[in-house]
């Protein structure tokens, strides 16, 4: 229930900044018909000029609210922790991308405005590397699906900031297939678990359910990007070489790969939790058709999406990027030197490994010992902190959330009636004061008209 | 025709109040039958003048004009625009409305009940429709009357505090607006040499000296008492919540409108240099008006008293717009006067439906009401999103016009104003969590609505549905109005088809 009014009110906030960028876009180009918009603004404003940054500014807290990247990020793990597995799936896989989608195209205004497309990569490397931490820590089985959504959205941010614009769709295309396989796979877990979300509470069940545990290695696998067979690895690694090959910093190339590192650790700590290691309980579970077809054919999709891109004609170039090229450019002038495609793929192909290998280690074989640390004072309040996303929700309901409670709390009754009032109060004061004279006592009547005679007379004599 | 329209609602009201003698519902339906009658009437001159769009420059669509007092150039003249026939239609409508959710709850002195309704009604037609302006202060405070009888002798516990303070704030205002107007009549024989009271000569009277400000203020505060801007909205939370369901609706619905129609029809194009000296003033206090009441409904917990102080933060942006003074801003204003009117008048009746069935208005004492009244906790949803600005129904088309005229004003006001947009939000989720949603701790049962008041609800929300997609109508019907209130923007061929 509160993830509902979160959700709401987070992207309404970034719906407001997109409104009022809409509103400086009809006032300063006359127009809101997005080809109209783009083409003025290109011939209307300088690259850099104060509009163009303002403008997609806004329209960029509009894609962050969306899309649920910092600092609107923390209403999505509530929002795809509550709801069924399929809307949750239909939120990952093509709602909360909306944003990629906004900023893809306006993007010839993100162009206009370079500081604000730098914006865009450095929210999206933070977001990837933020939520990948987060969801390392969750317990709830859903709750790292979402983590690991804002993580691959921050991909896509990041592929937008660095322009590489087709990259940014080919990834959103594949990271439908793979993510709505997931959450299809969690769905069959939760229900043979009877409700449980809680993976910590789960063990064994590649034997019982092992259509959902096919979903997760297929689905997983592609998340991760393993090389070659999956779809995620083709968008990923373009995105990865792009973010290098476009020239903007190298860090971002560092961000992207130690996400991928991050990647398969949670990926594989969820799927060693829950599929390795001895059966918790019996579970038995029939899945039916309807889904059973739902899932294969997302496997299919999951392992296959990303040939999409391959070049099938000698000399054609890659299939989905033309295909797009007339709607969004290619990346920029591309970096000489430094790393190869081949290069970053392979760094990446050994991330990956060294990310599997790692959980293996700390989350089956020594999963007692890490779980050890993870008891220990330090490690404990480590551990909170990143299960509770770094804190932003703490911090946001210390800044705005009680401040309004406590106003509303000593504001109910309006301070401007105070001001009415009192003047009620006066008028009622003296309204009593005077009807007080009105005594029935002859004398005092007497008294008042003798001595107003007098005063008159005085004053007449006066003068 | 303009006569019928007028005088309708007196002789309704007339006939509905002597019906009761001879049994309460036919004074119920004689009144329903009369505001009916009214509401055709109108809609068959807006489709009558469809086609013959007036050419810029004819003024009224109808119009009666007969000596009343002529040794005082007072003149019984009732005229008609597109405003005035959006704003009378929306007055019949929430009329019927009024008469068809009091159908169950008015059970004392029914006809004199009736006949209040009616009479405010025909107060509010007529402000609407009144040319002349002793004419129109006589039917300003023709309204006011009975609107004290229904919520003194109908409404809730406290309905004495709040009806005198209404009669207070509205009737101290309402004075200092006939000072006004003599003092502009003076005003205008003093240059003339003829003293007229009627609309159209006084238009043209130079008011740009000091005592022309001072008038302008005459009328400005009985407008911005009645619209409510802050600081003088104190009476409208007490006297809505007090109201019986009908007051309320006719209150936020309507009453309200009044302001902001003086406003648009007197004060902008009688004073324009007047406005543009003290329009930053307003939109400051419209701005300020937006944030608080958002706030202060944020901060109630009686659900009536939540959704009056909403009146105020939409009436903000009413006030927002009038004073940003330019095509957007004004037709925004005035369909966000006609959404308002649906969707709080929507919310009242929710409130009041809620409030007969429980016997409460905490919203403390709710919750979980959906369970046990799915379809009212549907439609309530759909009016609270509607208020708080959905893209797609009647008060967002409102909101963004007068946000963008506004923008084009001043940036400032503009920014700060969509603040408001996010506070309503959390103003609206309040209404809707706090009442339908969550457990129904205290195993509440309440009959859902009952088919008329569920038929009352869907052609409100159809009403607010209509405005959201195909403004187009409306904008239509205003347009020889209020491009003719100045100063003007020249606004573009691609604006104006965007702003449809």
């Amino acid at each position: 229930m509160d993830g509902a009014r979160k959700a709401f009110l987070l992207t309404r906030v970034g719906d407001t900044a997109m409104m009022v960028g809409f509103l400086l876009l009809y006032t300063g180009l006359g127009t809101l018909n997005i080809a109209g918009v783009l083409a003025r603004a290109q011939a209307q404003w300088p690259v850099g000029s104060a509009s163009a940054v303002a403008a997609s500014l806004l329209l960029l807290a509009g894609a962050v609210g969306k899309s649920a990247q910092l600092p609107l990020q923390t209403w999505l793990p509530d929002a795809m922790a509550g709801p069924t597995p399929t809307s949750a799936l239909i939120h990952a896989a093509t709602m909360v991308t909306a944003g990629v989608y906004l900023i893809a195209r306006m993007h010839t205004l993100f162009e206009w405005a370079p500081a604000v497309q730098l914006l865009v990569a450095i929210v999206g490397a933070a977001t990837l590397l933020l939520a990948g931490i987060s969801a390392l820590f969750q317990s709830d089985i859903k709750r790292i699906l979402a983590y690991s959504t804002m993580s691959q959205i921050g991909y896509m941010f990041l592929a937008l900031g660095v322009g590489a614009w087709s990259a940014a769709i080919f990834h959103l295309v594949t990271h439908a297939f793979f993510k709505a396989l997931l959450f299809l796979g969690a769905g069959v877990v939760i229900e043979a678990m009877h409700d449980e979300h809680d993976i910590a509470k789960m063990g064994g069940l590649r034997r019982r359910v092992p259509l959902a545990f096919a979903a997760f290695l297929i689905g997983g696998a592609a998340l991760a990007g393993l090389p070659i067979v999956t779809s995620g690895f083709y968008s990923k690694d373009l995105i990865l070489w792009q973010s290098w090959a476009t020239g903007g910093s190298p860090l971002f190339w560092v961000a992207g790969m130690i996400g991928v590192l991050l990647t398969s650790l949670y990926i594989m700590r969820l799927i060693f939790y829950v599929f390795a290691g001895p059966e918790r309980e019996r579970v038995e579970q029939k899945v039916h058709w309807p889904m059973r077809t739902a899932i294969y054919l997302l496997c299919f999709f999951a392992i296959v999406g990303g040939f999409i891109n391959l070049s099938y004609r000698p000399r054609q170039g890659p299939t989905f990027t033309n295909f797009l090229q007339g709607v969004l450019p290619a990346p920029r002038a591309l970096r000489e030197g430094g790393l190869t495609e081949l290069t970053s793929g392979l760094v990446s192909a050994a991330l990956l490994l060294v990310g599997v290998w790692l959980a293996y280690w700390a989350f089956l074989r020594k999963r007692a010992t890490v779980e050890g640390w993870a008891e220990s004072p330090p490690g404990r309040s480590l551990h909170d902190f990143w299960k509770a996303d770094w804190g932003f929700d703490w911090l946001y309901e210390r800044l705005f959330v009680f401040p309004v409670l406590w106003l509303a709390r000593i504001g109910r009754a309006d301070v401007v009636d105070a001001f009415f009032a009192v003047v009620a109060f006066i008028m009622r004061y003296f309204c009593r004061s005077l009807s007080q004279t009105q005594s029935g006592r002859l004398r005092s009547y007497a008294a008042g008209v003798a001595l107003g005679a007098v005063i008159l007379l005085t004053l007449v004599l006066w003068r | 025709m303009i006569l019928a329209i007028f005088l309708l609602p007196i002789a309704g009201a007339l006939l509905a109040g002597a019906a009761a003698r001879v049994s309460a519902p036919l004074s119920r339906w004689l009144s329903l039958l009369v505001l009916c009658a009214g509401l055709v009437l109108t809609l068959v001159v807006w489709s009558g003048h469809q086609a013959t769009l007036w050419a810029p420059g004819a003024s009224w669509m109808l119009e009666l004009d007969r000596p009343w007092l002529p040794l005082l150039g007072v003149h019984f003249h009732l005229a008609m625009d597109g405003l005035s026939l959006l704003l009378i239609l929306l007055t019949y409508f929430l009329g019927i409305v009024s008469v068809l959710i009091s159908w169950r709850e008015i059970r004392e002195r029914v006809g004199f009940f009736h006949l209040c309704l009616l009479f405010v009604l025909a107060g509010v037609v007529a402000v609407f429709l009144a040319a002349d302006l002793f004419l129109f202060y006589f039917v300003w405070e023709l309204m006011l009357v009975p609107m004290y009888f229904l919520i003194a002798i109908w409404g809730h516990e406290n309905r004495r505090y709040a009806a005198i303070k209404f009669f207070i704030f509205t009737q101290a205002s309402g004075l200092l607006m006939l000072v006004a107007i003599l003092a502009l009549t003076f005003l205008h024989y003093r240059l003339t040499g003829v003293y007229t009271f009627q609309y159209n000569e006084l238009v043209g009277t130079r008011t740009g000296s000091p005592t022309g400000s001072w008038i302008m203020l005459g009328f400005l505060a009985a407008f911005a008492v009645k619209l409510p801007a802050v600081p003088v909205h104190t009476w409208l939370p007490d006297a809505h919540t007090e109201a019986p369901t009908a007051g309320s609706v006719l209150l936020a619905g309507l009453l309200l409108k009044t302001g902001a129609y003086g406003m648009l029809r007197f004060v902008l194009p009688i004073f324009p240099e007047g406005t543009a000296k003290l329009a930053t003033l307003m939109m400051v206090l419209a701005v300020i008006g937006i944030l608080y009441g958002a706030f202060m409904a944020f901060a109630q917990t009686d659900i009536k008293r939540l959704v009056a102080y909403t009146s105020v933060s939409h009436m903000g942006f009413v006030l927002l717009g009038i004073f940003a003074r330019n095509e957007f801003a004004l037709r925004g204003a005035v369909v966000q006067m006609l959404a308002h009117g649906l969707s709080t008048g929507a919310l009242f009746v929710v409130a009041g439906i809620v409030q007969a069935r429980l016997h409460t208005r905490e919203l403390g004492g709710m919750g979980g009401l959906w369970t046990t009244a799915p379809l009212l906790g549907g439609l309530t949803l759909a009016f609270v999103m509607s208020s708080v600005g959905l893209p797609g129904l009647g008060d967002f088309v409102g909101e963004f016009l007068i946000l963008l005229g506004a923008y084009q004003r001043s940036i400032g006001f503009a920014v700060v104003a969509t603040l408001g947009m996010i506070a309503a939000l959390v103003y609206g989720l309040k209404v809707v969590q706090d009442a339908f949603h969550g457990p129904n701790l205290r195993r509440l049962r309440m009959r859902d609505v009952l088919p008329h008041e569920g038929a009352v609800l869907l052609v409100m929300l159809a009403g607010l549905i209509c405005i959201g997609l195909y403004p187009r109508r409306l904008l239509h019907a205003l347009d020889p109005s209020v491009p003719s209130l100045p100063p003007a923007t020249v606004m573009s061929d691609t604006g104006a088809r965007a702003a449809r």
